[in-house]
């Protein structure tokens, strides 16, 4: 399935809340990261009535999702699998947070590398930041040895890219436009700045031959190695009440010199 | 003073500069001894930050990879711009698997 398809299923569970006035989560039997992220801040903003999924580990993997007191980094270095880590609102506990990420993964050993996996993480962690006014957060990196790919997923529900845009002034026609001008390495804040995203798209798209999917607002985009990316307008029904940035690299993934990419 | 080893947000770089600004020194030496990886955005907000103190700053210890994330920083680069895309795909509700 395609990171797109990933998103289109959190559409559907919140199509049918709306429809049934309860999110019947029964049958699910595994979640994804551009799945479970937005529909964690669905759970957490509007509290529905909820059918929560039969299976225990998906049951305890969402409740974990959902609630962040239950996040203790204590508990899960014991664990197998990982969760999703919620960014703290201040940025001063943040670094403690993505250290954490880091040495969980290795240091991006099999993610094409320390400099390569960190600079991905820390500059879109950066992003959210800087520009997102967010109050919930999130940051998945989840490998799936067997499928051969790994997911890292980023989710915030701040202000949007379009959101920030017209904050400062700057035009676009929609959502789908302002992510293609951030992705172009438009800046709200001065012209020597806009590299973190445009740098990323590049290394994982050319570097890496990964796929992203880029969710904000009313627009979306998809960009894949070798294609030109697809832009989307999302309408209501499909919109995000926020931003996700969803990765998908091969795993594992050799070491990529991110100065390829970087200077560009 | 000792940097941690993954230099990432830009707010660390303002962090580090407010502390830098507090010491009763003028010239600061700024040991990047255990630095292994530094993002984009930290290295600019580091030389902006240090391109606007009035203390001396003086870099040790400084790896051949730390150095060149510097050197891009630095220089205002052409940008890789996505110029092509494919025409806007909207979605149809109605069509929503569900």
């Amino acid at each position: 399935m395609s990171l797109m398809s990933d998103y289109k299923k959190f559409c559907s569970y919140r199509l049918d809340l709306r429809k049934k006035t309860i999110l019947n989560l029964s049958r699910v039997t595994f979640f994804c990261p551009t799945t479970v992220l937005p529909l964690a801040a669905l759970i957490k903003e509007e509290k529905p009535k909820l059918i929560p999924p039969t299976n225990s580990a998906v049951r305890a993997y969402l409740e974990t999702v959902t609630d962040s007191s239950r996040f203790d980094k204590k508990v899960w270095n014991t664990r197998s699998y990982l969760p999703c880590v919620p960014l703290p609102n201040q940025k001063d506990k943040a670094e403690d947070i993505l250290q954490w990420i880091y040495e969980k993964h290795d240091r991006g050993k099999k993610c094409g590398g320390e400099n390569a996996f960190i600079y991905l993480i820390g500059e879109l962690v950066d992003n959210i930041y800087e520009h997102s006014e967010f109050n919930r957060a999130w940051v998945v990196a989840q490998a799936y040895t067997n499928a051969g790919h790994m997911d890292i997923c980023f989710f915030d529900n701040g202000i949007t890219i379009n959101g920030c845009f017209e904050k400062h002034g700057i035009k676009s026609n929609g959502g789908h436009d302002a992510i293609k001008q951030a992705v172009n390495g438009k800046s709200t804040k001065s012209e020597d700045r806009g590299y973190g995203l445009s740098s990323n798209m590049n290394m994982v798209t050319k570097g890496m031959n990964g796929q992203i999917l880029i969710i904000s607002g009313d627009g979306g985009m998809e960009i894949n190695p070798e294609q030109n990316p697809q832009p989307y307008h999302l309408p209501k029904g499909y919109e995000l009440l926020g931003t996700m940035i969803s990765v998908r690299i091969p795993y594992p993934a050799s070491v990529v010199n991110i100065f390829d990419y970087v200077e560009q | 003073m000792i940097l941690s080893q993954d230099l990432t947000l830009r707010h660390n770089a303002n962090v580090l500069f407010d502390k830098i600004e507090s010491l009763p020194e003028d010239c600061i030496t700024i040991d990047f001894v255990n630095v292994r990886t530094m993002t984009r955005s930290f290295a600019q907000e580091y030389l902006f930050r240090k391109s606007k103190t009035p203390k001396s700053i003086i870099e040790e210890n400084v790896s051949r990879n730390i150095r060149r994330m510097f050197d891009v920083a630095d220089t205002v680069s052409e940008r890789t711009r996505f110029l092509e895309t494919e025409k806007v795909i909207t979605f149809d509700i109605e069509q929503m698997v569900e």
